[in-house]
């Protein structure tokens, strides 16, 4: 009998303490669910924010470009147009639609780079590099680029190929100096791209990596070239770091 | 120093091209129109320039400072008017015109995705601009049914 009664009450303690156990895995659960409730809510807010800026980036060109060719039709008609002045609105029109193009590239680069990443070990990135740079000296003659040797490094090649060329490309591109010079070099566990181009205040180093922000109204660009670096990076474990001087230069530090 | 510019302030040179040719085919001297390349510039030609524009044509999306940061610094700074600031935007977003009408802006008009009906808000900038007595809520008034007439979603 007493047998019988220890058998029960073991049951029932046994029933009792798994229960316990489930509805502390179940809050867990909850908890866990409920993060991934705000997690997506804010992913979502982020996605509609980046699908207005696309939006917007698509569609300003073009409404230039009409703006323009309607100007240029009404300037024909009227024959008001001197034929300088509709090569300027035809200069105009050309800029405009490029810079569409332009941005829907990057557009679809910032994308692209968010999938499919294979990362591999004992990666060879400076002979990618080299290849860059060769490009980039093309149309930079008269900048003096270089890279020192780098260690192997565990990565998607083509990703970071890519941030090695909107580095550099943003090093030439927003640099006013006559003798302009990219040097890229290991530093511990971090690959350094330093320029002397333009150089980026302080106040705006945060504004910069965010997608489709600019600073330079000059230059022409979709505001996604550090974003696309950033996003590339992070996808990696790796980390940004910008120092930078006005009309000095930057600093990209690549901490790997 | 008498205020008697319009200021197109925009980073797009196509949209300051045009803004500029339709203000001068409606009659507006091209020696009364300045332009600034970006909120920055457009900042520093209001509150620090070597005229004091009347009107105010401010794009939002701009490198370095957008529209409505240029709007709030403006209105710390210079608490009376002119200038009369108008956004004039791509922008539809809801959250931008709430904060502009915070940020103290006087009109806020959507550009038209027909380029031609630009005109349509021009010609009202241009009404303000030449009676420089109408009195502000006046403008508002005119402006708030522009913004109506122009896009229905404002």
């Amino acid at each position: 009998m007493l047998q019988i009664t220890t058998i029960i009450l073991f049951f029932v303690l046994g029933f009792l303490l798994a229960k316990l156990i489930m509805t502390y895995k179940i809050k867990a659960l909850e908890a866990n669910l409920e993060n991934k409730i705000v997690e997506l809510t804010e992913n979502h807010k982020t996605l509609e924010t980046l699908m207005y800026s696309m939006a917007h980036d698509l569609k300003s060109p073009v409404r230039s470009a009409a703006g323009l060719v309607e100007a240029l039709q009404e300037d024909i008609l009227d024959e008001a147009g001197t034929k300088e002045s509709n090569l300027n609105i035809l200069r105009l029109t050309i800029t405009s639609l490029n810079s569409g193009l332009n941005n829907v590239d990057d557009i679809l680069d910032f994308i692209k780079f968010g999938q499919n990443l294979e990362i591999q070990s004992n990666q060879n990135i400076q002979e990618e590099i080299l290849l860059l740079i060769t490009e980039f000296q093309n149309l930079y003659p008269k900048a003096h680029l270089s890279v020192l040797p780098l260690n192997l490094v565990t990565c998607d090649k083509m990703g970071l190929k890519r941030v090695f060329q909107n580095l550099i490309e943003n090093g030439l591109k927003y640099n006013s100096k006559k003798n302009k010079f990219i040097k890229i070099y290991q530093e511990e566990n971090s690959i350094i791209v330093e320029d002397n181009g333009n150089g980026i205040e302080e106040k705006y180093l945060n504004r910069i990596i965010q997608p489709f922000q600019r600073l330079d109204s000059r230059t022409k660009g979709s505001g996604l070239g550090l974003a696309i670096v950033v996003k590339i990076l992070e996808l990696h474990g790796y980390k940004l770091e910008i120092e930078s001087k006005i009309n000095v230069g930057s600093k990209f530090k690549i901490i790997l | 120093m008498a205020a008697n510019k319009i200021l197109i302030v925009d980073d797009n040179e196509s949209e300051r091209f045009l803004i500029h040719r339709i203000l001068v085919k409606i009659g507006i001297s091209s020696e009364d129109i300045e332009e600034a390349i970006d909120g920055e510039e457009g900042y520093n030609k209001i509150v620090h320039g070597n005229f004091i524009p009347y009107i105010v044509l401010l794009d939002i999306n701009m490198p370095k400072m957008n529209g409505l940061e240029v709007l709030v610094k403006v209105r710390a700074e210079m608490q009376t008017l002119p200038p009369y600031i108008i956004i004039l935007t791509t922008s539809q977003q809801e959250s931008d015109l709430g904060n502009a009408i915070t940020g103290g802006v006087n009109a806020f008009a959507v550009k038209p995705n027909e380029p031609s009906r630009i005109k349509n808000i021009l010609d009202a900038v241009k009404l303000i601009f030449i009676n420089k007595a109408v009195l502000s809520s006046e403008l508002k008034k005119l402006f708030s049914y522009i913004n109506i007439e122009e896009n229905q979603t404002i």
